[in-house]
């Protein structure tokens, strides 16, 4: 579904990405993993079309951007950090905005629309501006926005920031839903997040990529077991940028 | 998907306050400026000249206001980075961000209509001649709306797009380039619409004003909307460079 090919980044004098690779296929749930400053988000946009790598290239299904740019677009669903929505948008105007944007059937939007509103609980909220939303409610639209047009891509920028505890475990059931048939790649730097969520680790450190496993292979590189004390061990050689 | 992303750019307009500013703001400069500045009543011969002689002006001021939210405001709440991973080609966003920002500063010169009608009422003044004005204020609010776009693409912030849209939009309906045109019009006497005064904004805008407008005004007007519009989109097309 994706492959991501020698990926490099530089802003000024600073290299954000050192040589990035990995692939990954629908069904899979991928937490990017790394301390602040890693990376993370900037692999984010570039796999979502938002920046250009210095070298590298991102293929989804086999087609690279460029002049397929739009096609690959209509298969990815993006959120990213701090959930910037239009605030004087109702949140139903929003999503029928997305909506209209992907240009889904009538039928098909209210069906979308009922079914992960419904799930993400903010059926309430849909005549609601979303500059008077929580931000929990904020970070759940976000999400149904990503995911209303089912896109077989969904990228989220720290999914759970801001969610209390029910609204996390409520999300993250949601995603473990919607990864069984399509790709979903989140970011965190909340190990907890990465162990209740994911199949798969991507663990970003200093620009480059440190670990590419599944969950549990993370405590192997702990010495008490824990996921803290791995997570320690595999960032502070390169420590934070 | 070009409604969809339309209709998105004009609510946002009338969701907030910004139309509603505009539309206030340009009736009380255009009546402060035609009234006091332009004479309207002093001459005791109200006519629609005083009003339209101010017009540039005027919306030199206002435009800015509607353009600088187009991109920089985008930019400030981050909605940029949603707006420009969505599938919508380069050319259908700008162009429906320009068309919403023209629609709101027509809406905004059909407030002016009644003080046309009431000066029609009390002075045989001729509607043709009005109607070609307008078509004067018409294209020159189109140009800065396309001016002010190029301008927000740039700028991250939206009152800094304000401020170099305003001082962009001045230069352009003062600076007269006819003395560096001339030499080469000198040479090319037969250069279609004459050279000297092809790029002079003042007198564009007077053709329309007093009702003799050619071919070759429509053009300046068109011409210079179609290059700041290729160039809004090269400015969108960069932002957006893709991999």
């Amino acid at each position: 579904m994706i492959e991501v090919n020698g990926l490099v980044k530089t802003f000024g004098r600073r290299q954000v990405l050192k040589n990035i690779a990995f692939s990954a296929r629908s069904g899979e749930l991928i937490t990017l993993l790394g301390p602040n400053g890693a990376g993370k988000t900037t692999l984010l946009r570039i796999i979502c079309g938002y920046m250009a790598p210095d070298a590298g290239s991102v293929t989804v299904d086999g087609r690279a951007y460029g002049s397929n740019r739009l096609e690959i677009l209509r298969h990815i669903g993006y959120m990213p950090e701090n959930t910037p929505l239009y605030p004087e948008m109702t949140v139903g105007e929003y999503l029928r905005f997305i909506g209209g944007v992907f240009k889904m059937r009538a039928g098909d939007f209210a069906e979308s629309l009922g079914q992960i509103t419904e799930e993400l609980g903010i059926k309430d909220v849909l005549g609601q501006k979303i500059q008077t939303l929580s931000k929990g409610y904020k970070r759940r639209a976000g999400i149904a926005s990503v995911l209303i047009h089912r896109p077989r891509l969904a990228v989220l920028d720290e999914p759970t920031e801001g969610l209390d505890p029910n609204q996390k475990i409520e999300v993250r059931r949601f995603l473990r839903r919607y990864a069984e048939n399509n790709l979903v790649l989140i970011s965190t730097h909340l190990l907890e997040e990465a162990e209740a969520l994911s199949s798969r680790v991507l663990l970003l450190s200093g620009g480059r990529l440190k670990l590419d496993a599944p969950v549990d292979d993370l405590r192997k590189h702990s010495a008490d077991g824990t996921l803290a004390d791995a997570f320690y061990r595999l960032t502070r050689e390169t420590g934070e940028e | 998907m070009w409604t969809v992303l339309y209709k998105k750019e004009l609510g946002a307009f009338f969701y907030g306050y910004t139309a509603y500013f505009v539309f206030v703001a340009y009736l009380l400069l255009s009546m402060v400026c035609a009234c006091f500045d332009g004479l309207y009543f002093v001459t005791d011969n109200p006519s629609m000249r005083s009003y339209f002689a101010c017009q540039p002006a005027v919306l030199a001021m206002v435009m800015p206001v509607i353009s600088m939210r187009l991109w920089a405001e985008e930019t400030k709440t981050g909605t940029e980075e949603i707006l420009l991973t969505l599938p919508i080609g380069n050319f259908a966003l700008v162009s429906a961000k320009i068309a919403a920002g023209w629609t709101v500063g027509t809406l905004m010169l059909l407030m002016s209509v009644p003080l046309a009608a009431s000066t029609m009422l009390l002075v045989a003044t001729d509607p043709l001649n009005i109607a070609s004005a307008y078509g004067g204020v018409w294209l020159t609010v189109m140009v800065l709306t396309v001016l002010g776009g190029v301008v927000s693409a740039l700028t991250a912030l939206p009152f800094a797009a304000y401020l170099i849209s305003l001082v962009l939009s001045l230069l352009l309906m003062n600076i007269n380039l006819s003395p560096l045109l001339r030499p080469l019009a000198e040479k090319l006497p037969d250069a279609p619409f004459g050279l000297s005064g092809a790029l002079d904004f003042p007198a564009h805008y007077m053709a329309f004003m007093d009702g003799h407008f050619g071919p070759a005004d429509i053009f300046y007007f068109l011409s210079l909307g179609g290059v700041l519009l290729v160039l809004n989109w090269m400015v969108v097309g960069n932002k957006r460079s893709g991999i």
